[in-house]
């Protein structure tokens, strides 16, 4: 097919900024979900192989980022097989997905630490990965009652360095207790929904005196 | 030719002119490109192309009636070329003139979407379809629907259809009967609208957004008819394994279906039923036997996922019913009770494998429990669930409840703007003038009693006003 090829903005100078910068994931997913066209109709081969799989790559990270593993499964499936298959750097954020849809975090944290990434789509592996930490710490904080240190290393990717963990976890409160077990710390309740700051009030406020007119107008 | 592309240009006059004026100049310019043959209006001078001199966004007519002129004549070949333009013209067309040139836009789509989906790359066509649906009014319903649900589908992009099903459809187009300057516009047909409920559930069963899913699956299941659509009967299939999903058991067929419909669920869905009825009793063997057998159904019917992932939820919702019966239990208990029903075999069903299960679950808010590890070491330790009896965070309630609250307001002001718009609609008060002259009475003094609305009656209208005039300003959206 003869498709009129303008790779204006997918670039690699482009995806590298892109991929650096810190705006929210979600305006991330928007504009690469617009590049997506153009990447869709640049064929795999040599010479493109490389801004694709960068792009590709940064596409997952961005959606890992905004908590979306279901779209970033069905990314998977609209990527061709078999770059997804041959391409060394798709398949490591591909395995990634995997590990991270399956909860297998031992494993995650092995393809973050030694999977070959591009310069382009390091930024987003690091910011998502102190995301991920971040979020398991507060999961376990709230499933948890008491855990091993061997275990919490694990799911918070400290395996086989115990001093990294103790000091992790003590910045959050964790104690460890006389039988060796980790204590964790209750999460504090997260900013966002009932918070108590001037702005959130303001707006609770215009949302009952909206649904007072409301009910008055019925 | 360049005097055609100066009148191309000198429409519309200005940009702020009333509405009327524009209605009256975008009249006069369909009816010149109305003659205008397709071979000039495609045809492309050596110096330029005429859609560069263009701008979709304010010469939108003229670039519509140009891009099908060329799609028309120079078919597959121009639209390869031309796609870019297309896509040009989605994202920034302006609604006001295309809506009265409804039946050559659809032509534009519906080019653009076998484009997109015979060459197997439906993706291309999934963005601009969907910024065309919301620079239309997104609430009301268009042929422009079903099928950007269906490109989305075809091409796995869930996303984004999400952002469109999440705005409720609150109004469907009246089409019967009326009829457009050159051609009865394609009118928007029974079958359209189900589809759109079916696959609007099914984006929903992509994104497990199971309560969402059930709703529209319901719209399809409830729709009145004196037969039964397939369709339905495929909502209803989906239906069945959604319940399992959200409830734990199928949810029942809602009251208002039609007769006809509700019989021919009950005789062509039994598998399901049984399916449902071995999940509901959850037990773990019988649940395995019944799903060897129905292995080939939800093969024909495509639900092999939906069927896959009730199964990877009894474990879940037996785990949930335990906290009625204890209070502590440990993992390697839960995983005796052997209610791994995937098949999947591994490590998946033991007790690592089921301790990873309730994380999740706690992660996902499903249950209210807290682990415990019992020694430092992991080969010496065993795992506790503490099942709590308080609910979910009160927060995430009070959260929920606001959205909710603030969905139902908007509906409410919605419904009302319909209501008035069909209050004073020709059809209503001309039925409700009939209705008042069978019952004897000479003014409308017998109108539904709960609703004294607010507005004057013109109810006097000349009856050879032409339909047009009333129509083109009752239509202000697709």
């Amino acid at each position: 097919m003869s498709w009129e090829k303008d790779s204006h903005h997918l670039s690699l100078a482009f995806l590298s900024t892109l991929a650096s910068s810190s705006e929210a994931p979600s305006i991330i997913v928007e504009i690469l979900a617009d590049l997506e066209t153009e990447a869709a109709l640049t064929p795999f081969s040599s010479d493109s192989a490389n801004i694709l799989s960068n792009f590709y790559s940064i596409y997952f990270f961005a959606l890992f980022l905004c908590d979306d593993l279901n779209e970033a499964r069905f990314l998977s499936k609209r990527i061709p097989a078999q770059a997804l298959q041959s391409d060394p750097l798709l398949i490591s954020t591909y395995t990634l997905l995997r590990f991270l849809y399956t909860r297998n975090y031992a494993e995650t944290y092995t393809v973050f630490n030694s999977a070959p990434w591009s310069e382009h789509v390091n930024p987003l592996v690091v910011r998502f990965r102190d995301y991920h930490r971040q979020k398991t710490v507060v999961l376990l904080s709230k499933a948890y009652s008491s855990i091993s240190p061997v275990q919490a290393s694990i799911y918070l990717g400290f395996k086989g360095d115990e001093p990294r963990l103790q000091a992790y976890v003590a910045e959050r409160g964790w104690l460890l207790d006389e039988s060796g077990l980790l204590k964790p710390a209750p999460v504090e309740v997260e900013e966002g929904g009932m918070d108590t700051d001037a702005d959130g009030n303001d707006m609770r406020i215009a949302i009952l005196s909206g649904l007072v007119t409301h009910l008055t107008e019925v | 030719m360049d005097k055609l592309v100066d009148s191309f240009l000198s429409f519309p006059s200005s940009q702020n002119i009333s509405d009327s004026e524009l209605n009256k100049q975008i009249q006069n310019h369909l009816a010149l490109l109305n003659r205008t043959p397709a071979a000039t209006l495609a045809y492309q001078h050596a110096g330029g192309d005429v859609l560069t001199l263009l701008d979709p966004s304010v010469n939108s007519l003229a670039y519509l009636y140009i891009l099908v002129a060329r799609i028309d004549l120079g078919q597959k070949n121009t639209l390869e070329v031309g796609w870019r333009q297309i896509v040009t013209f989605l994202e920034s067309f302006n609604p006001k003139q295309v809506r009265c040139a409804q039946d050559i836009f659809r032509r534009l789509v519906d080019a653009f979407f076998s484009l997109a989906t015979e060459s197997g790359k439906p993706i291309i066509a999934v963005r601009p379809i969907k910024k065309a649906i919301l620079r239309f009014n997104p609430t009301k319903f268009s042929f422009l629907h079903p099928l950007f649900l269906r490109l989305c589908l075809e091409a796995k992009c869930y996303r984004d259809a999400a952002a469109i099903v999440d705005i409720d459809i609150v109004e469907f187009p009246i089409s019967a009967g009326k009829v457009t300057e050159n051609s009865r516009a394609r009118e928007i047909t029974y079958q359209d609208v189900l589809t759109y409920f079916l696959y609007a559930g099914m984006i929903y069963m992509g994104i497990k957004e199971w309560r969402r899913a059930a709703d529209y699956l319901t719209y399809a299941i409830v729709a009145p008819g004196t037969a039964c659509s397939q369709i339905q009967i495929d909502a209803y299939k989906k239906y069945i394994l959604v319940g399992l999903l959200l409830d734990g058991k199928s949810l029942p067929i809602p009251r208002s279906t039609a007769v006809a419909a509700s019989r021919a669920y009950k005789a062509l869905s039994r598998p399901y039923e049984s399916f449902a009825s071995a999940f509901k009793a959850g037990n773990p063997e019988l649940l395995r036997t019944e799903v060897a057998q129905l292995v080939d159904v939800f093969r024909q019917d495509n639900n092999t996922g939906l069927a896959i992932q009730c199964l990877e939820a009894f474990r879940r919702m037996q785990i949930i019913a335990l906290r009625d019966t204890y209070v502590t239990l440990s993992t390697e208990e839960i995983s005796k009770k052997d209610l791994e029903v995937t098949g999947r075999g591994g490590d998946i069903g033991g007790k690592e494998g089921t301790e990873a299960v309730i994380l999740g679950m706690i992660e996902r808010e499903e249950i209210s429990a807290s682990l415990s590890h019992s020694h430092p070491n992991p080969e010496q330790s065993q795992t506790t669930v503490h099942f709590h009896n308080h609910p979910v965070d009160e927060s995430r309630n009070l959260a929920a409840l606001q959205v909710e609250l603030r969905r139902i307001m908007t509906l409410n002001k919605q419904m009302k703007t319909i209501n008035k718009k069909y209050g004073m609609s020709r059809e209503f008060i001309q039925y409700m003038v009939k209705m008042a002259k069978m019952s004897g009475n000479s003014g409308l003094a017998g109108m539904a009693e709960p609703d004294p609305m607010d507005f004057d009656y013109g109810f006097n209208w000349p009856e050879d006003e032409p339909e047009e005039a009333i129509m083109q300003d009752l239509d202000d959206d697709m």
